[in-house]
């Protein structure tokens, strides 16, 4: 058995299941109320995303896009998109490139946010949703596994593990997620964030779902990111 | 800075700061910050810096004053530094520490500014039962005039 953030697991073989988009529909309807709830207190700021401030929020944008080869144009999902923050990002450090941008959310008041914002913008659209609509060259999440809002482990784990399936489904040549890492003060449960190891979801990823799997740690924050490549995307997909 | 804003917002304010720069993983994560954005420089206001990493009030007359003051009144301050006013010295070795070898831990403290109207960099231990060093900045105030 594993000890992650002090929490006993269990091995669950059974991740994925036919059942599995069913089950974690209540999951999603408390992510929606919380970041829902999020941004009509703190509006369009890192706060009403849950982040700590614009840096470190962008940081993990730096991290994430490691996925991406910028030198051609792609298509970009990003999933929890949350007021289009990732937009912003984009405009200053890669102005030129060609990014056909799909950005979805749980929270109808974020992707309403984010219409607001950037809807003007060529090339970028949003949508309502916990899955994209559509297959784009690389997709990303930043943050979308952090909260856990006092759901079970199992349950939270089935809900990263089917979000990752879709994901991989959804992406062409790779997607990148993020995790908190363990607590440096690990014998206090938390039950309001997840936190886990890289090896936890390195494993899935490479195991259940075929990818080559680059994790990226060390860069300031107490996390990791997780770059995912399909095997059958090859051996140099998103890499620059 | 106690005459430019609340009482209750400079003590948060050095809360926040104290916090963001303290030792262990907040200073790491300003190191990052600072490798990956240079968020401290001559190129950049106190005021943005700090807008960057969310060390504000919250949004409102308050913050106002906060920016107003980083923006304003500390260029009018001196420093210890001979020609450096307390903003340019404050960004300076905030960008010298992160991008040193062996960045410290940050403490903003205050000082009387009827004492020493001037802006000080110190390292030093400042907590009492700790021997950590740290950059010590301590700004200049007065109580403020109402």
């Amino acid at each position: 058995m594993a000890n992650r953030g002090g929490v006993e697991l269990r091995p669950n073989p059974a991740l994925i299941s036919s059942d599995n988009a069913q089950s974690i529909e209540p999951v999603c309807e408390t992510i929606e109320n919380y970041y829902t709830a999020r941004i009509s207190k703190y509006g369009v700021t890192p706060l009403g995303v849950d982040w700590t401030c614009i840096a470190t929020q962008e940081l993990r944008f730096v991290q994430l896009l490691k996925i991406c080869q910028f030198t051609a144009s792609f298509s970009l999902n990003d999933l929890g998109c949350g007021y289009g923050a990732l937009i912003a990002y984009l405009s200053k450090r890669y102005a030129d490139a060609g990014i056909d941008y799909l950005g979805v959310d749980l929270s109808a008041a974020m992707i309403s946010n984010a219409r607001r914002l950037y809807s003007h913008r060529t090339s970028t659209r949003f949508s309502v949703g916990r899955v994209c609509s559509r297959v784009a060259d690389y997709s990303v999440g930043s943050g979308i596994f952090n909260v856990r809002l006092n759901q079970d482990f199992e349950t939270w784990e089935c809900f990263i593990a089917q979000t990752l399936l879709d994901m991989k489904a959804n992406s062409r040549r790779g997607f990148s997620v993020n995790f908190m890492l363990p607590d440096a003060a690990p014998d206090v449960p938390n039950e309001v964030l997840y936190r886990t190891t890289p090896e936890r979801w390195t494993e899935f990823c490479e195991d259940r779902l075929d990818c080559r799997v680059e994790t990226i740690a060390n860069y300031g924050l107490r996390e990791f990111t997780l770059l995912a490549r399909p095997r059958n995307a090859g051996p140099h997909a998103g890499i620059d | 800075m106690g005459a430019f804003v609340k009482d209750s917002t400079a003590l948060s304010i050095l809360v926040q700061v104290n916090a963001r720069f303290g030792a262990g993983d907040p200073i790491k994560e300003l190191v990052e910050l600072q490798k990956e954005f240079k968020v401290f420089s001559a190129a950049h206001k106190l005021r943005d810096s700090f807008s960057l990493l969310n060390i504000a009030p919250p949004p409102g007359e308050e913050r106002g004053s906060w920016y107003n003051y980083l923006n304003q009144q500390l260029q009018t301050y001196s420093s210890d530094k001979a020609g450096v006013n307390g903003h340019d010295r404050i960004v300076q070795e905030i960008q010298k520490n992160l991008e040193s070898a062996n960045p410290l831990p940050m403490r903003l403290v205050v000082h009387p500014a009827k004492e020493n109207p001037a802006v000080k960099v110190t390292v030093e231990a400042p907590i009492i039962f700790s021997q950590q060093k740290y950059l010590v900045v301590s700004v200049p105030v007065a109580s403020r005039v109402t």
